[in-house]
């Protein structure tokens, strides 16, 4: 019969390392940031939306576009290949996406920011996607009324 | 005596609550924060840990397989129940009771006519994550001390897994009796494929969790039978929660002990050895049908 193994302090501490959170901690301004961004990301992609020329379906489409985005991902901070594989699905124009002053704004603030604020804006687009998705869907019609820049 | 035990995931934990629709959701504990943590309960830890490997052993030690009735079995493996109507206290059988079986002393149990208490106390198995940090504390033994550093959130640690459910006209379509047939997408009569996905949630692999057994006034038997079972339980694969046959549920178990126990098990081993017909003849007539007045 086998014997039950015991731990040393050391290999206690050795086991709790892999448990130790790598990420600091994300404030609430953090969030509130990660939401906002988030939205407009989402409101964007409606600009460049093509995939269907009645657009009926625009906002499911896009829900369903980066649902699958975000899963390809993985879990990864490459926030660059989220935007591409958005912009692929939904079948954006490269040369109208390439000339938008919003899609350029957004990669370089995805850009700008760590390893750490990318993964949590993945897994915060990934837990709140549907109720994004409805206040995207409210700010792209603020900003094509004008009221908001987009 | 206390048993603490850090048992690693080394499978998904699927040790569940419920159902919601054909998605299963995992257990969880609410705290006075508010959050909902996953944790694994003290009742299946005991069950799973220490009754079912226990009386396993028992039943092939005391080279009873195939000769148990179902309340007998009962007994052993899930404590039984009280069937009879008329409850008495037979001291002679619990004191006989205490001294063959460390087991039962540790778990209790139900006669047909008496409810027998049992001395262990199990925990829940707590995860290791930054919610639970004070309840760790108290638990864990000084020389397990968690560092500083924050843990990672419990939420960090719940995964998913899905899984689909064939037919057998994918799966092996030249078997089908003739007047069965499905059609190529699995469908039957009615149209509707038979295939099924059902889901769920799980605790990550490479997760954590602590849990502890708690035996006031036992004896080196009992230690001994605890550890024995513990034991046995690893060497079966350890597992906890649902879904073991598919791989899930597996547990590492690191054991601490806060008093010395060698000898313990071997101890055990040779005392249901020497009390081995002793111990049938009391299972025989605890379970014996009473004869009409």
């Amino acid at each position: 019969m086998s014997t039950l193994q015991g731990l040393t302090t050391e290999q206690f501490r050795q086991k709790i390392a892999g448990l130790i959170d790598p990420a600091r901690e994300v404030n609430q301004a953090e969030k509130q940031n990660l939401k906002e961004e988030a939205i407009r990301f989402l409101s964007i992609l409606a600009k460049h939306y093509a995939l269907k020329s009645d657009r009926k379906s625009l906002w499911g489409d896009i829900g369903n576009v980066v649902h699958k985005s975000l899963a390809k991902l993985g879990g990864s901070p490459d926030l660059e290949r989220l935007v591409n594989d958005c912009l692929d699905g939904v079948l954006a124009d490269i040369a109208i996406s390439s000339a938008c002053p919003a899609v350029c704004q957004i990669i370089e603030t995805f850009g700008a920011r760590d390893d750490h604020w990318r993964s949590q804006f993945a897994t915060s687009l990934q837990q709140h996607l549907r109720p994004w998705v409805v206040l995207a869907r409210s700010r792209y019609s603020d900003a094509k009324d004008g009221k908001v820049e987009l | 005596m206390r048993i603490i035990c850090y048992s690693e995931t080394v499978s998904p934990i699927t040790h569940m609550a419920g159902v919601v629709g054909n998605e299963a959701i995992i257990k969880r504990e609410q705290l006075a924060s508010g959050q909902w943590v996953p944790s694994i309960t003290g009742n299946a830890l005991r069950h799973r840990c220490v009754r079912e490997t226990g009386a396993r052993y028992l039943v092939d030690a005391l080279g009873l397989s195939g000769e148990l009735s179902l309340p007998q079995l009962a007994f052993l493996f899930n404590g039984g129940s009280l069937t009879e109507s008329t409850g008495r206290e037979d001291t002679k059988k619990i004191a006989d009771l205490q001294r063959l079986f460390p087991l039962l002393r540790l778990l209790g149990g139900s006669l047909p006519d008496q409810i027998l208490s049992g001395t262990l106390i199990a925990t829940s198995g707590l995860l290791v994550c930054e919610e639970n940090r004070s309840r760790l504390s108290g638990l864990l033994p000084d020389e397990w001390s968690l560092p500083v550093d924050r843990l990672r959130d419990a939420e960090a640690m719940v995964g998913t897994y899905q899984y689909v459910r064939g037919v057998p006209t994918k799966t092996c379509p030249d078997l089908v009796r003739g007047e069965d047939e499905l059609d190529a997408r699995g469908a039957g009569k009615d149209g509707k494929s038979q295939q099924m996905i059902f889901s769920g949630q799980c605790v990550n692999p490479g997760a954590a969790f602590v849990h502890g057994f708690l035996a006031p006034s036992s004896t080196a038997l009992d230690i001994g039978c605890l550890l024995h079972s513990l034991a046995l339980w690893q060497q079966a694969g350890g597992t906890v929660g649902g879904s073991a046959a598919k791989g899930h549920g597996r547990l590492s178990t690191y054991v601490h002990c806060d008093q010395p126990i060698y000898g313990c098990v071997e101890r055990y081993q040779e005392h249901v050895e020497q009390c081995k017909q002793e111990c049938v003849d009391w299972l025989t007539a605890a379970f014996a049908k009473k004869k009409a007045a």
